[in-house]
């Protein structure tokens, strides 16, 4: 596998490892943190990466365990204060603008109240759109796991919403 | 209509097996005339006997091991019966209760999913509201500000630069170390002699090969028989000092070491 090769396959997922890791962790420092060492470990195993099938799952995986890994040697989970700094030009008016990021935090705290596996198996569907098969290949769960987690999850999140709406 | 006037004879004969072709004839249309004939009562009888089914459960009286393969195949393949079918499933069900509780335990959980899977009503992205939504496209627009490229060439330069490195072998290492160690102690030792060897005798006569009792010997050959006899006491001396020593050993057979 050459260098362009590999930098392409890396930029392809590295947004994804980049927002897997950062649901897990909870800030873009730590998130970037591990997305650098995924990309080193990758590269010094590139000839076994070379004959894996799923490159991108293979990442995924990786960047999942670093990410659990990283909360782990911290005892603790950070969060940015700023989170949607990087939509702050969207809003059409700067009130609208607010409101939206305030109900983007919102979910956002419901869904990092969610259990890990609930968390990362729903980012990886709702977010990165990944099949249940490919969700389960990344977790390493069974397929009934992925499905029964995404289930609860979504349950948890929706009834949470609609205790904020009629709140 | 066959004569059966003396039937009973030659049903005597026919059951000793010494009839002739033609009382064999005779005997076998008797015979199968009287079982087709109607005997109201008898046949009722029959009827209703053939209807019973047996009780007695034959897959049970196979042996758990062979047969119960045996069994374990055909219900694999579908093709047992219902007895046999009810029969596998209780082993089946007795093997799973003989497992590991912690195994047992991962059923249950198995199963509880699955009851839970069959009777979710699944909440899909689309039922999740606006806002859920909103966040969902949010957070597909987070990027990762990493530079691959970059750092894939700085790793390539990294590991150039560690192949390129000149690796002295240990073993040359430590050979250089001891060169090193040993021209050091050669520079050491000659200082040390320079200092404090004094030049020469200090009676200022440097002729001679031996000085004996103040006496200087200028012959070599005396001045060696002289030295071979100083050596010669030291050596007798050194003997003598060893042959005590040599009592030390009896010690060990004394209290002293018990």
């Amino acid at each position: 596998m050459d260098n362009q090769e590999f930098t392409n396959i890396i930029n392809d997922v590295k947004d994804k490892m980049y927002r897997l890791s950062y649901r897990i962790v909870g800030n873009q420092f730590d998130a970037e943190d591990v997305v650098q060492e995924v990309i080193i470990k990758v590269w010094n195993k590139r000839e076994h990466f070379a004959s894996i099938d799923n490159k991108a799952g293979w990442c995924m995986t990786l960047t999942r365990n670093l990410s659990i890994d990283k909360t782990r040697s911290k005892h603790r989970r950070t969060n940015d204060l700023s989170d949607y700094g990087h939509l702050s030009d969207g809003g059409p008016t700067p009130g609208q603008s607010l409101e939206n990021s305030d109900l983007l935090r919102k979910v956002k705290e419901l869904y990092d109240q969610l259990p890990e596996t609930q968390k990362t198996v729903l980012h990886l569907r709702d977010i990165e759109q990944y099949s249940y098969d490919e969700i389960a290949e990344i977790t390493g769960f069974s397929n009934n796991q992925v499905k029964i987690n995404i289930y609860r999850g979504r349950q948890a999140i929706k009834s949470q919403l609609e205790v904020l709406k009629n709140a | 209509m066959m004569n059966y006037d003396h039937i009973e004879q030659l049903l005597d004969k026919y059951e000793q097996g010494i009839c002739s072709p033609e009382e064999t004839e005779i005997v076998e249309a008797f015979l199968l005339e009287s079982e087709q004939e109607i005997i109201p009562g008898y046949n009722d009888f029959i009827e209703k006997e053939r209807e019973i089914i047996s009780s007695v459960d034959i897959p049970s009286l196979l042996t758990p091991t062979n047969d119960m393969e045996v069994l374990l195949d055909r219900y694999e393949r579908e093709l047992t019966n219902p007895a046999e079918t009810a029969q596998v499933e209780a082993f089946l069900e007795a093997a799973e209760q003989s497992m590991h509780p912690a195994y047992i335990a991962f059923i249950e959980q198995e199963r509880l999913l699955q009851s839970e899977l069959d009777v979710a009503d699944f909440v899909e992205q689309n039922d999740m509201g606006p806002i859920y939504n909103h966040f969902v496209e949010a957070e597909r627009l987070r990027t990762c500000s990493i530079d691959v490229a970059a750092l894939v060439a700085s790793l390539e330069e990294k590991e150039r630069q560690k192949s390129e490195a000149t690796v002295i072998p240990m073993s040359s290492r430590r050979r250089s170390w001891r060169n090193v160690a040993g021209i050091a102690a050669m520079f050491v030792f000659v200082l040390t002699a320079l200092f404090l060897i004094p030049d020469g005798d200090p009676t200022g006569d440097e002729s001679g090969y031996a000085v004996v009792n103040g006496v200087q010997i200028d012959d070599p050959e005396e001045a060696m028989s002289y030295a071979l006899a100083a050596l010669g006491k030291t050596g007798e001396k050194f003997q003598k000092g060893t042959n005590n020593m040599e009592r030390l050993k009896d010690l060990k057979h004394t209290s002293i070491f018990k």
